[in-house]
């Protein structure tokens, strides 16, 4: 269990920075700074990673894992971000970064467009800027890290909702926002495999939660009422599988409709415990947080002279002269080993877009989704 | 449901409370009766429900009703409190913050250490009172303006939640919540609405029966008037935010147990701020003051809640569900013909006059 720290403790150590936090758009910083000795013959780093907001536990899973490979990256390492989701908090944190002579600015975008001039202004400085899970404009990034390819998620939720229910069923979706770009990609991809593979399979409506667990119960419930055919739910939104959950759960159904959904394991252990969720497909967080890091330090020793990374196998821990780089102006793949962060396989840059995974140019993309079932869910603490 | 119907006109010789516009006693005494706000809303219900099972019969299944009623009792508790604050002329945008940070307040105890539902229970009140105190103490102490005072502890308390919740969230409750929030003590009558009904009950009685509770009714009327009769305005004023911060708190305990989490934007995000407002707004309390009563509001809150299953019920494209719940408001506010806008903004903070009563 992770969340073994008290409320009692979270409240000390918490509330002298209360005063100071209170204000809207006031931010907090986590660092971290490797002791010379760890990093040996690596120039130590300065690396800033600004996610959407503090305080979401997705976010804090990607720290977590930057947190473990900071120190034999030599990276000197600053967790920041606004209190609220502000695109333009984003950008006075930026501007801070670039006073500061960070060597890399890694961000998860509250807006694609608002935080683009300040980014630019970080490139001219000679910053490496890699956004993750949420892209900002392809002009004001060096390269983006895409959770995972939205055909697989998709493919993966739909197969096991079919094994459950049966290529015929009636399912419905249960969203976010009607605007959210992430879900709306995830639908998308949802639907062109279904009209490929399941034709007789029938989306009959999309429920919007507004990324909130009360909305997305009253909904999931409503769903389950309104449409009795209904043989699973697909919530794609961290609240929405929790709210779908519990309606389930309430309604005394845990079993007979399914629930199929993209999020994290932990929140949801009661839900697989009781069966009232069958099936989660998310990526690894953590090890998101450690890929972020290892190409922050990839895209720093690039731009720093480094040889090019091209081979499919590179070494897997590489001496400091043994350091490949990558940039955005290679023009081609590009490959790296993930194991110098424990991370297995290769790692590839598309150089171009791709219209089925929804990659876009100078992208990785992550991971191949984890599939979290009633019998493996207690393995993860995300 | 039936706990929660209209009650019979009070017969204490302070006119205030009425909901009717003038109150006219001369008219056939049905005809009276359907003036009332609370009737017609039962009314409202009545016909809503009747309507929506015609197009889709398992929406007054035992089960969906129980689901709807269960589902507006947070709500509803936060509406009755908001009512007590606008009925002294006040109004207090700060529930939301209140209620998530009741909710994570006990969340977290619970899901790490087991907390006991009763314990819950005094910590939910202790810290709406507090967090309450805070407002009244900004309205009727300092002299801020209401709507501005409760706009700073929302961002306040906002911020403190965010402080509280450090990044996590609670998920895991133990199944004591779990079965308060969702078992039934009858098919269709979940135990939350019995919360809810005592609740409503004990506030009804507050304020139509004793003399505190009568006083908020002339202070929102006419606070100098008030005043000069010898009613203590700005205790009373300060305790209609001390009680809307206690049932915030309350409504953040019953989220708890109905949703099964809570996390750092829990209330701000469902908009309890507007909710509360606009059950209090469809059950007949005016902005002005002086007018309305519990009774209403959580007859709103059950509106509100019917209104959102009735629109998926009868499949209107999710997309337009908000819109929706904010046409509703629009009626509500355009049917209170008290509340003109020159009048709304005419509102100011009390101020004791020069020259004191005699």
């Amino acid at each position: 269990m992770k969340q073994t720290r008290t409320f009692q403790r979270r409240l000390g150590w918490r509330v002298g920075a209360a005063a100071a936090c209170v204000a809207m758009g006031a931010t907090s910083a986590v660092t971290a700074t490797p002791s010379p000795a760890s990093a040996a013959g690596l120039a130590t780093i300065k690396v800033a990673m600004v996610p959407k907001l503090l305080g979401l536990p997705v976010f804090e899973a990607n720290q977590k894992g930057a947190l473990s490979v900071v120190h034999e990256l030599g990276i000197s390492f600053k967790f920041t971000a606004p209190a609220t989701a502000s695109a333009e908090g984003q950008v006075s944190i930026f501007n801070s970064l670039i006073a500061q002579h960070y060597n890399v600015i890694t961000l998860s975008a509250d807006d694609p467009t608002v935080p683009v001039p300040v980014l630019q202004k970080a490139m001219k400085a000679g910053i490496q800027v890699i956004s993750y899970d949420s892209d900002v404009a392809q002009s004001a990034r060096d390269f983006f890290i895409q959770d995972t390819a939205y055909n697989t998620i998709a493919q993966g939720v739909i197969d096991a909702a079919v094994k459950f229910a049966g290529p015929n069923a009636d399912v419905a979706i249960m969203s976010s926002t009607p605007d959210a770009t992430i879900q709306l990609a995830w639908i998308g991809a949802m639907k062109s495999y279904i009209a490929a593979r399941y034709p007789h399979l029938k989306i009959v409506t999309i429920g919007y939660g507004q990324s909130n667990q009360a909305t997305s119960l009253s909904q999931a419930e409503g769903i389950i009422h309104s449409y009795p055919n209904v043989k699973a739910i697909l919530p794609i939104d961290g609240a929405a599988v929790v709210g779908t959950a519990q309606a389930v759960a309430a309604l005394h159904e845990s079993g007979k409709i399914g629930v199929f959904g993209i999020g994290d394991p932990l929140p949801n252990q009661k839900y697989f415990a009781d069966g009232s969720m069958q099936g989660l497909f998310l990526w690894n967080e953590v090890g998101q947080g450690k890929l972020t890091m290892l190409m922050a330090r990839l895209a720093y020793e690039g731009a720093h002279g480094a040889p090019e990374c091209t081979a499919k196998t590179p070494p897997a821990h590489p001496s400091p002269s043994q350091w490949c780089g990558i940039r955005t102006n290679y023009g081609r793949a590009q490959y790296f080993n993930g194991a110098a962060v424990g991370l297995p396989g290769t790692y590839s840059i598309a150089a171009k877009a791709n219209k089925v995974s929804g990659a876009t140019r100078n992208t990785v993309i992550f991971s191949k989704p984890l599939e979290f079932t009633r019998s493996n869910y207690k393995k993860y603490d995300f | 449901m039936t706990a929660l119907s209209a009650p019979s006109a009070p017969s204490a010789p302070l006119r205030a409370g009425e909901t009717g516009s003038g109150a006219k006693r001369s008219g056939p005494v049905l005809l009276g009766m359907l003036r009332r706000r609370e009737l017609q809303l039962v009314l409202a219900i009545l016909a809503l429900g009747a309507l929506s099972s015609a197009l889709h019969p398992s929406f007054l299944a035992s089960g969906n009703v129980s689901f709807i009623l269960a589902d507006s009792v947070s709500t509803m508790v936060v509406a009755v409190g908001q009512t007590i604050v606008v009925l002294g002329r006040g109004i207090d945008l700060s529930v939301s913050p209140v209620l998530g940070i009741a909710a994570i307040g006990v969340g977290f105890p619970a899901q790490d250490h087991n907390l006991s539902i009763f314990l819950a229970l005094l910590i939910v009140l202790v810290i709406g009172m507090a967090l309450g105190a805070g407002n009244g103490f900004l309205v009727a102490v300092v002299g801020i303006p209401p709507i501005i005072a409760t706009l700073a502890t929302l961002t306040i308390y906002g911020g403190l939640q965010f402080i509280f919740t450090g990044g996590q969230e609670v998920v895991n409750i133990p199944n004591a919540y779990g079965n308060l929030g969702n078992a039934n003590m009858l098919p269709g009558v979940p135990w939350l609405i019995v919360v809810g009904a005592a609740v409503v009950a004990v506030v009804w009685f507050w304020l139509r029966r004793t003399v505190t509770g009568r006083s908020i009714y002339a202070v929102g009327n006419n606070a100098d008037a008030a005043f000069r009769a010898g009613a203590p305005v700005r205790r009373i004023l300060f305790l209609t935010y001390v009680v809307s911060g206690l049932l915030a708190g309350l409504g953040g305990l019953i989220y708890l147990c109905h949703v099964g989490s809570a996390d750092a934007t829990t209330g701000s995000d469902t908009n309890v701020n507007l909710m509360s407002i606009a059950a209090a707004l469809i059950g007949g309390t005016t902005l002005l003051g002086g007018r309305g009563g519990p009774v209403g509001s959580a007859l709103g809150a059950v509106f509100l809640s019917e209104a959102l299953q009735a629109m998926i019920a009868s499949r209107v494209p999710p997309i337009w569900e908000p819109a929706g719940v904010g046409a509703l408001i629009v009626i509500a506010v355009i049917t209170d013909r008290g509340a003109t806008p020159a009048r709304l903004l005419a509102r100011r903070p009390f101020r004791e006059p020069s020259h004191g009563p005699q």
